[in-house]
């Protein structure tokens, strides 16, 4: 059969062409919905094989900090990242998600002074399967109500990352 | 069913080609971390006294992540009990020194702190002792001679002056009492012995003053403590005079008849420099006083003395008197470096005789008389300078 001959068919029965595209969106929605994806179609019959992409993990990067910050200072926020994926993706913003606390208990967690503002634009590649640590400096800054407890505090900075492949 | 085949391929196609061109974004949640500086300890303060009392304190400077910081002073007694700082340590400094200024007597320590915002550095460790001693209350010369109100080193103790000095009762027996004498072209002579612990005074050993020279002599006591520390001094004036004063001249003048002896003439002694008229005259002030001179017959040297006196005798060389002459009403009186008797109420009037010679008179000086520091007067003989004349 030739290719001309073939569309020719497909062009004929424009009832199935229309089921088997519905057929194919359904798939991508699903996928896309939940986060990740998937490469290929099960076109309903079985066939395919599915790829999912997994969220990135925090872990803790306190070995890897630097001390910086200081009242009327500002430091950088160290994060300490993993890909379970496969393949690579790229941390595109890190954003502030809760409060911040300290090591040195509750007088410094009361009045730790420390504010996190955030950082988009990034371009940190992880690859598939990597763990990277990376800063962001000048994102954490601590003002002068600072506790005086809090001298040499390791301060937890509850973020979410924004990553794409 | 080749109809089903291409339809279901062409569909797979346009999925995977779909697929392809999109951008798909994850996420995910966590904690980073971020951590803080600590202030740096601050070494502990060195010190000065720049001007006493005044403490001037100076640290080396921190920071904290490059920032500036401020720092507290805090002054202790040595056990440790804090002390109200002073100005200019007060409150919050932007400057790693200070001086505090009235610091009280006694020994301190001091310590700094830095500070940021609510953040405070540990306190350094205390500085070494720094002494604020006090100055003798008092200092004296125990056997110096007194005129009036000046204090002289005179020959007899020059090479032994002894001086005490009086402490109040923060005097500490670690400190060092120092004397020094220093005379007006810079030559000193020094001792030093333990300060009392508490009131007290020091009598230092004997000074020899041979180095200085006569003129103004200045003791100076103070204290120097065991931190190297030294207080003011406490001073006083004295002069040093190691010259014993001697006779210059004497000559007398005609106060009636010329070359008779009478009332009103006058025998005018000159020191070579003033004396202390209480030598001359026991209680005498200087002032005028009632004398009685004797002229006493030998013959052709009659001399003259003056009862109750210490101004030795003087020979006149001529014969003045057949027989002893007592002016009994005479006037002393002195001025400058010189004592003048006015001869009164002489008797009896025969025995003067008229047209004594001219003569030299010669006087021998008393060593009883002193000047005004206390030398003893030298007894070398004087002979009246201008040769024979007419004296009375």
């Amino acid at each position: 059969m030739t290719l001309r001959a073939a569309l020719r068919i497909i062009a004929a029965d424009r009832a199935r062409l229309g089921l088997a595209l519905a057929a194919v969106a359904v798939l991508l929605t699903a996928t896309l919905t939940f986060g990740s994806w998937a490469v290929g179609s099960s076109g309903g019959n079985g066939y395919s094989r599915a790829l999912t992409a997994q969220n990135v993990t925090l872990s803790d990067a306190t070995a890897s900090t630097t001390a910086q910050l200081y009242p009327g200072g500002t430091g950088g926020l160290w994060v300490k990242v993993t890909n379970p994926n496969s393949f690579p993706v790229t941390i595109t913003a890190v954003n502030g998600a809760g409060a911040i606390t300290s090591d040195q208990g509750a007088a410094c967690n009361a009045s730790t002074g420390v504010t996190f503002t955030g950082a988009s634009g990034l371009g940190q590649a992880v690859a598939g399967g990597a763990t990277v640590v990376f800063s962001l400096p000048g994102t954490v800054a601590m003002s002068n109500a600072s506790d005086n407890s809090c001298q040499g505090a390791i301060f937890t900075v509850p973020v979410t990352l924004v990553a794409t492949t | 069913m080749v109809r089903i085949i291409l339809l279901g391929g062409f569909a797979a196609a346009l999925a995977i080609c779909g697929v392809a061109d999109a951008s798909w974004s994850t996420g995910g949640g966590g904690n980073g971390a971020s951590s803080a500086l600590s202030i740096p300890p601050v070494a502990a303060p060195s010190h000065t006294i720049a001007t006493y009392p005044s403490v001037s304190l100076s640290w080396p400077a921190v920071t904290v992540g490059g920032a500036a910081v401020t720092y507290t002073v805090r002054r202790y007694s040595e056990p440790g009990v804090p002390q109200p700082v002073g100005n200019a340590c007060t409150g919050s400094l932007p400057t790693s020194s200070c001086t505090e200024s009235a610091v009280p007597v006694g020994r301190w320590q001091y310590t700094a702190q830095a500070a940021r915002a609510s953040w405070i550095g540990a306190e350094s460790a205390r500085s070494t002792t720094v002494e604020i001693a006090a100055a003798p209350t008092s200092v004296a010369c125990l056997n110096c001679h007194t005129y009036g109100t000046t204090t002289y080193v005179n020959a007899a103790i020059a090479t032994a002056v002894q001086l005490r000095a009086t402490f109040a009762s923060t005097s500490l027996a670690t400190d060092t009492a120092n004397l020094s004498l220093t005379d007006g072209a810079s030559h000193t002579a020094a001792a030093s012995s333990a300060a009392p612990d508490g009131a007290g005074t020091v009598s230092f050993a004997p000074l020899d003053t041979s180095t200085l020279v006569d003129g103004a002599v200045t003791a100076a006591a103070g204290v120097t403590a065991n931190t190297g520390d030294v207080s003011p001094t406490m001073s006083l004036a004295l002069v040093r005079d190691t010259v014993a004063p001697s006779g210059s001249d004497v000559a007398g003048a005609n106060g009636g008849t010329a070359r008779q002896l009478d009332n009103g003439d006058t025998l005018t002694y000159t020191f070579s420099e003033p004396v202390d008229p209480a030598t001359v005259k026991a209680g005498w002030t200087g002032t005028a006083t009632t004398v009685s001179a004797v002229f006493t017959n030998t013959g052709g040297g009659d001399t003259i003395a003056v009862t109750g006196t210490n101004l030795g005798s003087v020979d006149t060389h001529a014969n003045y008197v057949k027989a002893t002459l007592t002016c009994s009403a005479s006037t002393m009186s002195t001025s400058g470096s010189t004592v003048t008797v006015t001869f009164g109420g002489c008797a009896p009037a025969g025995s003067a005789r008229k047209n004594a010679a001219r003569s030299a008179f010669t006087w021998t000086p008393s060593a009883s008389v002193t000047d005004l520091a206390g030398n003893s007067m030298s007894t070398t003989a004087v002979t009246q300078t201008g040769g024979k004349q007419v004296n009375f």
